[in-house]
């Protein structure tokens, strides 16, 4: 069972760091940049 | 570029609703769905499932594994697709480059979880981390060849020779997908073969429910990410075009007060 905890944490892990990493790059340049109204927004 | 230049004066938005980032409505329904289905196939995959006659317990990484590699398969093939869009006169378009671009960093992380969760299970099924089969060395491959394509997309000088460039690379990784997925079936491997893509599937039941289950969870996983890396490379676009500009309004308002 050690391993299947091992496998799942690694995913699970890896992709939300990924996420969190994306999602903070995106809002540090939004700070960054002038306000614009963007599709999204 | 579309993007225009700021006017001279404009400065940096302060923190607040408009600098949001990349979330919005759509993200934010993405990634909920995501969570839930990721939630739902953990709880029956690791509680609800039975062991497996033959793999015991280690059967329960077939909810996180095959998933994997299927998304790294489905982001590697859009980034193709966007790849051949972008070279194409006619539909040439940096939203493609952008796609390409954002696909192929999101395949990367999937066939990483895919080549560390197929590891730990080949540890314990095989007794080894690794061999060089002709499955797992074709994974490796693919990833260290779409590692690459991202190093030739930091490469600096002009936007649109990068693309193309990017674009010919992608072009040319690309038939390692359909190899690899073949592997199994072309040679005599470690690996097991398909279990879900044959005319007899050999999974049933829970098992069968909770595999399909996770690939609906990675896939919502895989597009949330998708949309907010696309995104960053919207902003980061626009920061290439305008941050110049801001910067030195910055350095004015900062000398003028």
């Amino acid at each position: 069972m050690n391993y299947v905890a091992a496998g799942w944490s690694a995913a699970i892990v890896l992709i939300g760091l990924y996420g969190w990493r994306t999602i903070r790059r995106g809002r540090v340049l939004a700070r960054n940049l002038p306000p614009k109204d963007e599709t999204w927004r | 570029m579309a993007a225009t230049a700021p006017p001279a004066q404009t400065v940096a938005a302060p923190p607040g609703p408009a600098s949001c980032g990349t979330g919005d409505l759509t993200t934010r329904v993405l990634g909920l769905i995501a969570a839930v289905t990721g939630a739902l196939t953990a709880y029956l995959g690791l509680v609800f499932t039975p062991r497996d006659a033959v793999q015991g317990q280690l059967v329960r990484l077939i909810y996180v594994h095959p998933a994997a590699a299927t998304t790294c398969y489905v982001g590697f093939g859009l980034c193709a697709v966007a790849s051949v869009a972008y070279l194409w006169p006619r539909t040439r378009h940096r939203r493609w480059d952008r796609l390409a671009a954002a696909s192929g960093e999101v395949g990367v992380l999937f066939c990483i979880v895919t080549l560390i969760t197929g590891s730990i299970w080949g540890r314990a099924s095989w007794g080894v981390w690794w061999t060089w089969d002709a499955r797992l060395t074709l994974t490796a491959l693919l990833c260290a060849v779409f590692i690459g394509y991202l190093a030739v997309r930091r490469t600096t000088g002009d936007p649109d020779v990068r693309a193309k460039r990017s674009a010919v690379f992608a072009l040319l990784c690309i038939p390692i997908v359909p190899i690899d997925h073949e592997a199994t079936t072309w040679w005599t491997t470690l690996h097991q073969g398909n279990t879900l893509f044959r005319s007899n599937p050999s999974i049933h039941g829970s098992q069968l429910v909770t595999m399909l289950l996770s690939f609906v969870a990675f896939g919502f996983g895989f597009a949330w990410l998708m949309v907010h890396r696309y995104r960053v490379e919207v902003l980061e676009d626009r920061y290439d075009q305008e941050g110049f500009a801001v910067a030195i309004a910055e350095r004015r308002a900062e000398g003028s007060g």
